[in-house]
């Protein structure tokens, strides 16, 4: 399973760190995320203190312009050494993550990490964010780790490592993005085709049927049957009156 | 050529694990031949725990873990990682091996490697290397094999390796070198990773130890 509210909180709650919420009912959150009631505050009661904190921001619907100046104005709550929980309605295949990824960083923070979430009615991912003095390498995805500053000090290999990374990941993106539209469109023709094929069955099947319709009755079948019909004496006896009902009928034009 | 009088070269080593593999039953034949079948179960269950413990107990199979098992033998972890949703490359130099891993079921993706030559076309969450290195004698292959795993984990990843807990290099029989902690973390410390810490495999009172490593850079 993915990830719940409660492991998240564990994960990255700075030790002693009072945890803020914005954008959903701190009572219903603070079960989610395994906290005594009076554990969660709303998260303006955090503003300007120096302590780090934990902000849990709760996506009411869509990304927007303004949910955007909404991030920023919490992330700006943030202490250094704070974090920050995201929660957001997309999977995280989903994320319109450009808009947010700039928020982040134009309030000097980092996103350390991106993790499905379960165990929440209408949240399925929490984008992971970090305000620290100094650059630090993505947590270990879906793994418990201790809260806290991982130090880096050599971060101009750091961020070599990232650009390195970030250049043939963002060249594969690319190749595989165009390789799944390729093979999308090519789904969306193969379903055409079926398509096609099972209308054209169902027309052949249609115009078969009248086909053996139109034979069964015509003079020609009508008059075969009754003479098939002749297996036994009295059968012979009653085919004069068959034959004769038989072509008494109005033949089909087609006959 | 082997490095130490008496010892296997790399070659033999090769054929002498894909000729056990081939003979001895399932899990005995990577495992411990000092125990019996159903002991080398406890101690395969045990080591499952916890790798899994040390790679983290989240798992999300709409975005999975990309895992590598570098030397899978007959694929006991590898199949066990997999049932857990991550997504698994399983590599062995061992072709009966692969054979024995493929016929127990599907789920790791299998190939025929060595440690040294696995290329992929992309970084891994975790690399895990259980019982292998210290079976790869030869000073050269070992070292290059350890670069090639750690080349592999991407940044924030781990590199999970087991050894014998020496404090030097010690031989064991003609087909076991084992390296101090201090051997692997010299070794993957100038490919940016450093040593997160180690602990015991936890099955009676064994000496083998799982190190693991992270990338910082």
């Amino acid at each position: 399973m993915a990830l719940r509210l409660a492991d998240l909180v564990v994960d990255h709650r700075p030790p002693g760190a009072m945890v803020g919420v914005s954008g959903g009912p701190l009572g219903e959150l603070a079960d989610l995320a395994g906290l005594p009631a009076d554990a969660v505050v709303p998260a303006e009661a955090l503003n300007g203190g120096s302590e780090p904190v934990l902000l849990v921001l709760v996506q009411a619907g869509e990304l927007t312009a303004a949910s955007g100046e909404g991030l920023e104005r919490d992330l700006s709550r943030m202490s250094t050494g704070s974090a920050a929980l995201f929660l957001l309605r997309d999977a995280v295949e989903d994320i319109s993550w450009p808009s947010l990824v700039s928020s982040a960083v134009r309030r000097g923070c980092q996103v350390v990490d991106v993790a499905p979430l379960s165990g929440m009615p209408a949240h399925r991912s929490a984008v992971i964010v970090r305000r620290d003095a100094a650059l630090r390498p993505p947590l270990a995805y879906l793994a418990a780790r201790p809260a806290g500053h991982v130090v880096v000090e050599d971060q101009l290999r750091l961020g070599l490592r990232f650009a390195g990374e970030l250049a043939f990941v963002s060249v594969q993106e690319r190749a595989l993005r165009a390789r799944a539209e390729r093979l999308a469109m090519e789904v969306d023709e193969l379903r055409r085709r079926v398509r096609a094929a099972e209308i054209s069955l169902a027309e052949q099947r249609e115009r078969e049927r009248a086909a053996v319709s139109a034979l069964k009755s015509s003079r020609s079948y009508r008059t075969g049957r009754a003479l098939a019909g002749v297996r036994r004496p009295a059968g012979l006896l009653r085919l004069p009156v068959r034959l004769a009902r038989a072509l008494r009928r109005q033949a089909p034009a087609r006959e | 050529m082997s490095e130490q009088p008496g010892l296997l070269s790399s070659v033999g080593v090769r054929e002498y694990w894909d000729g056990r593999h081939a003979r001895v039953g399932d899990l005995r034949s990577g495992g411990n031949l000092a125990y019996d079948e159903a002991t080398n179960g406890i101690l395969y269950a045990v080591r499952l725990g916890r790798l899994l413990e040390l790679m983290g107990f989240g798992a999300a199979p709409e975005a999975p873990l990309d895992v590598l098992d570098a030397g899978c033998g007959k694929g006991y972890f590898a199949r066990g990682v997999a049932a857990c949703g991550h997504r698994v490359d399983a590599i062995d130099a061992s072709l009966s091996a692969l054979e024995g891993a493929a016929r127990r079921g599907s789920g790791p993706h299998w190939a025929q490697s060595t440690l040294a030559d696995w290329r992929p076309t992309h970084l891994y969450d975790v690399v895990y290397c259980i019982d292998v290195l210290f079976h790869v004698v030869e000073r050269e292959e070992w070292s290059r094999s350890v670069c090639n795993l750690a080349d592999l984990v991407r940044v924030g990843g781990t590199l999970i390796l087991t050894d014998v807990d020496v404090p030097s290099e010690r031989v064991f029989g003609n087909y076991q070198v084992a390296r101090p902690l201090r051997a692997y973390a010299e070794a993957v410390a100038p490919r940016g990773l450093v040593h997160v810490g180690s602990t015991p495999d936890g099955f009676r009172a064994t000496d083998m130890m799982f190190h693991v490593f992270g990338r910082r850079g």
